[in-house]
């Protein structure tokens, strides 16, 4: 069997996910005998023979994977995705309301879901009932027993000596949609003060992302009473500081988006010999035996020489950490689930004659550019970018609104309306076919709509031009299938959100 | 933790002018690091290269570190370790100041920031109707303490969410020893600062003023005499725009605190802090304006204001002949704007500035805590 992830750009291919979900089993599918490769959703192409049997999407989400799930599932294959951070809990957040749509979307062409934890699981399962999930843990890095056992020694013998403590905060410290990262390493910065109280100075090193250094960020961390060094996150730095910290800095608070989070963060500091200590959320009870949640407890423990980590608990780590994240038995797992998805005949569905996608306000052109790439057809809407070469778009003048055609687009009309093509020129300088909208469909209100130069472009028009457009293209190419591509979350407001798995339809 | 220091951040080219003063007074007076805290975009501005100089011989002189940063992020990873007192000659809300504002709003408790004002008319200080029509009237500063010209009361442009940080210092400016008794290039001095807004925002006065320019020096040439043309340092707009330049005029181009402004005869300036510079070299001093009188002048009332030739020529023929006229309205006009001027005054009102910025408390560590909780015992 040939696996594929699919992520949305080159960028991507460096990211801790990447990394940590799916290069730590890429050299154990391979032993078992798969072929197991990711590539970026712009190498999917008509013209380029789908080469997997499976392809799982990740961190794609906008329309270009919806679109490329259509084309491999026309294709016969299986379609997945895999889903490690909460965007779709959070059903009151408007905000999100396009990661939603797009879970919804991506759900008629799923075969099957991964995800990272029990509450992910459940998460997608609502957005998704029918396809099976599957929990693939975040696989740790191997490590040596032996090393974290003296590397643990080593630093606690050293804090007790130099009453220092060396702790590492490490992570991604922003999103653009919830508070965490820096924000969380602020908030719980007193815990770090304690350990003053305590006796033992602190010094604080933070791995973060270049972007999560804006003003707010640091204004955030400014705030913290104990000294830091803040430094760019990278893998290697990562390593190192792990290694030399005695205790990974891992807060966590209640939202949703939070507590669906993988161990991942607690396992890596572990397998490189740091203690931890995690207040807020509980998020990493499955690891309690080896997981502070006070500065006092740590404290208590390290004067009293009986770290969680330590020679003696190294054996009962390795046997809890081959429960979460063990990447032989990780892939073993996922292999028993991919198959039993291949071999599951996937569900027969009606034909899809054409496919189109409909730009909206804030739609990426790279949206555009795949429709065209696998032979779908790129629309205009009033709102979207004039210039781009769409293979549909409506132009008003003064005789009235006419529906242009690129070639691609006229090969897809209903045969009644090939005779009443004229020749024209779109906006973008190509030559297209058009219609009458007045001629063709006497009377549609779309004619009215675009005709009002005050109603063509608003927010409150949205839906309604939406749905005119939508409604002319059913006419015009009956059968075709619309997706809508926007990233600006107060237009998808227009089409409701209703219980997840429920989708309403532009056409 | 470091030694304290004080740290001076330069962003725009004319900063160096009135930091330089203050770091040369802090490097001679207290016992500090003194460090340049230098902006990726100064460098950029700077084209010529001329202010990487000066920078540099500054930093030598002073024995000063320079800290070039590149964004707020590396701003902050520099200062973290360090504590004292942070100025800055141009800070405020208005986007163009960002890059030091944004280091202010970053920069660690234990840092006392101090935003200086750069000119007699100063966004967020006293502010003229070109400036509250270009940056509105409710400019903010992050600094905890703006140091000002002028009291309170006469600051009529600071908002009232910023007064309770005033401080007030008198200008930096006196505080500059330029060498004196050179010999002058030309007889009189013209400053042009046509990049501002004082002659763009209300109606382009960039024209009238050149044209006028090139008609006093026609005058001058017809004598055989020469005028020097001293272009705003972060402006340069003359060389910018490669204007050509009558035969008789000579480009003074040194920064301030390397002209001898007592060399020339007498000064004309439109509405601009040069003015004042002037002025306090005691060299008779004319203020150019629009012949509409649309210019917002009015803190420079009280000096000779010239809008046309007659005007020009005659301005000319009293400061050589009579010039003790002139230098009698000037010394009154700087009475009566109530500003600290005398250098000894200004420099300790400056030194307590930069002693208070060296004291700020910063986060204990366990051995103080130890400490202080044996002695509460």
């Amino acid at each position: 069997m040939r696996i594929s992830v699919v992520a949305p750009s080159e960028q991507y291919m460096a990211l801790a996910g990447v990394r940590i979900r799916y290069q730590r089993i890429a050299s154990r599918l391979e032993a078992a005998g798969y072929t197991f490769d990711i590539k970026q959703i712009s190498e999917i192409d008509r013209r380029v023979p789908l080469e997997s049997d499976l392809y799982i999407f990740s961190k794609c989400y906008d329309a270009r994977s919806v679109l490329a799930a259509t084309f491999m599932r026309s294709q016969g294959r299986c379609v997945g995705i895999d889903v490690f951070d909460d965007y779709f809990d959070q059903t009151r957040d408007s905000e999100l309301i396009r990661h939603r749509e797009w879970l919804r979307a991506m759900g008629e062409f799923c075969d099957f879901f991964l995800c990272s934890t029990p509450r992910m699981h459940d998460v997608v399962a609502r957005y998704l009932p029918h396809a099976p999930g599957h929990i693939l843990n975040d696989p740790f890095q191997t490590y040596n027993v032996k090393d974290v056992a003296r590397l643990a020694q080593e630093k606690a013998k050293r804090a007790i000596r130099d009453r220092r403590i060396d702790v590492l905060w490490f992570g991604i410290g922003d999103n653009p949609n919830f508070h965490v990262g820096l924000k969380d390493l602020a908030a719980y910065g007193d815990h770090l003060q304690q350990m003053i109280r305590r006796g033992f100075d602190v010094d604080l090193r933070i791995l973060t992302n270049r972007r999560a250094m804006t003003v707010e960020g640091l204004q955030s961390i400014g705030r913290l009473s104990v000294p830091h060094v803040l430094q760019e996150w990278s893998v290697e730095r990562e390593d190192e500081l792990l290694t030399r910290s005695l205790l990974a800095f891992i807060p966590v608070n209640g939202q949703s988006f939070s507590v669906a989070k993988s161990l991942n963060r607690a396992v890596t500091a572990l397998t490189a010999s740091a203690q931890i200590l995690s207040p807020g959320y509980p998020l990493y009870k499955p690891l309690e035996d080896f997981v502070y949640d006070t500065a006092d407890a740590f404290i208590d423990d390290l004067e009293g020489g009986k770290m969680k980590l330590r020679r003696a608990t190294t054996a009962a780590l390795a046997k809890k950490l081959a429960v979460w994240g063990d990447p032989e038995r990780e892939s073993e797992k996922l292999i028993g689930f991919l198959k039993a998805v291949v071999e599951t005949p996937a569900a027969t569905k009606a034909p899809i004659s054409s496919v189109g996608v409909i730009h909206g306000v804030r739609s990426p052109v790279d949206c555009h550019k795949a429709a065209q790439r696998l032979g779908y057809l790129s629309v205009a809407s009033p709102m979207s970018p004039p210039k781009w070469n769409y293979d549909v778009r409506f132009v008003f003048d003064q005789d009235g609104v006419h529906a242009q055609f690129s070639g691609a687009a006229k090969v897809a009309l209903a045969s009644e309306f090939l005779y009443q093509l004229t020749p024209g020129v779109s906006p973008a300088g190509k030559d297209v076919v058009c219609l009458s909208i007045k001629t063709v469909l006497p009377g549609h209100p779309l004619e009215a709509f675009m005709s009002d130069a005050d109603q063509r472009s608003q927010i409150s028009t949205y839906f309604g031009a939406m749905h005119l457009i939508g409604d002319v293209l059913s006419r015009l190419i009956p059968g075709i299938r619309l997706h809508l591509s926007e990233l600006e979350s107060p237009y998808w407001l227009a089409f409701g959100d209703e219980a997840p798995g429920k989708r309403m339809r532009i056409q | 933790m470091s030694r304290r220091h004080v740290v001076f951040i330069l962003n725009l080219l004319q900063d160096v002018n009135i930091v330089r003063p203050l770091a040369l007074l802090a490097a001679e007076s207290i016992d500090v690091d003194i460090a340049l805290l230098v902006s990726d975009r100064f460098l950029l501005r700077d084209k010529q290269g001329v202010w990487k100089d000066e920078v540099e011989a500054l930093a030598r002189r002073v024995t000063a570190e320079i800290f070039i940063y590149e964004g707020v992020e590396s701003a902050y990873r520099w200062l973290s370790d360090k504590y004292g007192a942070l100025f800055a000659a141009s800070e405020s809300n208005l986007s163009a100041h960002y890059e030091v504002h944004d280091v202010f709003r970053t920069a660690p408790a234990g840092f006392v920031k101090i935003t200086l004002q750069h000119g007699l008319e100063c966004v967020g200080f006293l502010q003229n109707r070109e400036h509250d029509k270009a940056h509105g009237e409710a400019v903010r500063f992050a600094a905890d303490l703006v140091a000002g010209w002028l009291d309170g009361p006469r600051l009529t442009s600071m908002a009232p969410s910023e007064r309770a940080k005033l401080v007030v210092t008198g200008p930096g400016l006196v505080l500059q020893r330029p060498p004196t008794g050179s010999q002058s290039v030309a007889e009189g001095l013209v400053c042009e600062n046509l990049h501002s807004v004082r002659l763009s925002a209300s109606g382009d006065f960039r024209v009238s003023f050149m044209d006028l320019f090139f008609d006093f020096c026609e005058s001058l040439a017809s004598e055989g005499k020469k005028v020097a043309l001293r272009p705003h340092p972060g402006g340069q707009y003359v060389l910018k725009n490669k204007l050509s330049l009558p035969g008789n005029v000579v480009l003074a181009n040194e920064p301030i605190y390397r002209t001898d402004l007592g060399a020339f005869r007498y000064g004309v300036s439109a509405p601009s802090s040069v003015v004042l510079d002037m002025v306090l070299a005691g060299i008779p001093t004319a203020v150019w304006a629009d012949c509409g009188g649309v210019m917002d002048t009015r803190h420079y009332e009280g000096l000779t204001f010239i809008t046309s030739m007659a005007d020009w020529q005659a301005f000319r023929r009293d400061a050589l002949e009579r010039p003790e006229m002139i230098l009698e309205r000037q010394a009154r006009y700087v009475r009566d704007l109530g500003m600290p001027v005398e250098p000894q005054d200004v420099r300790a009102r400056f030194l307590n500035l930069m002693e208070l910025g060296s004291r700020r408390w910063s986060p204990p560590g366990a051995a103080e805590l130890r400490q202080s909780s044996k002695h509460q015992r």
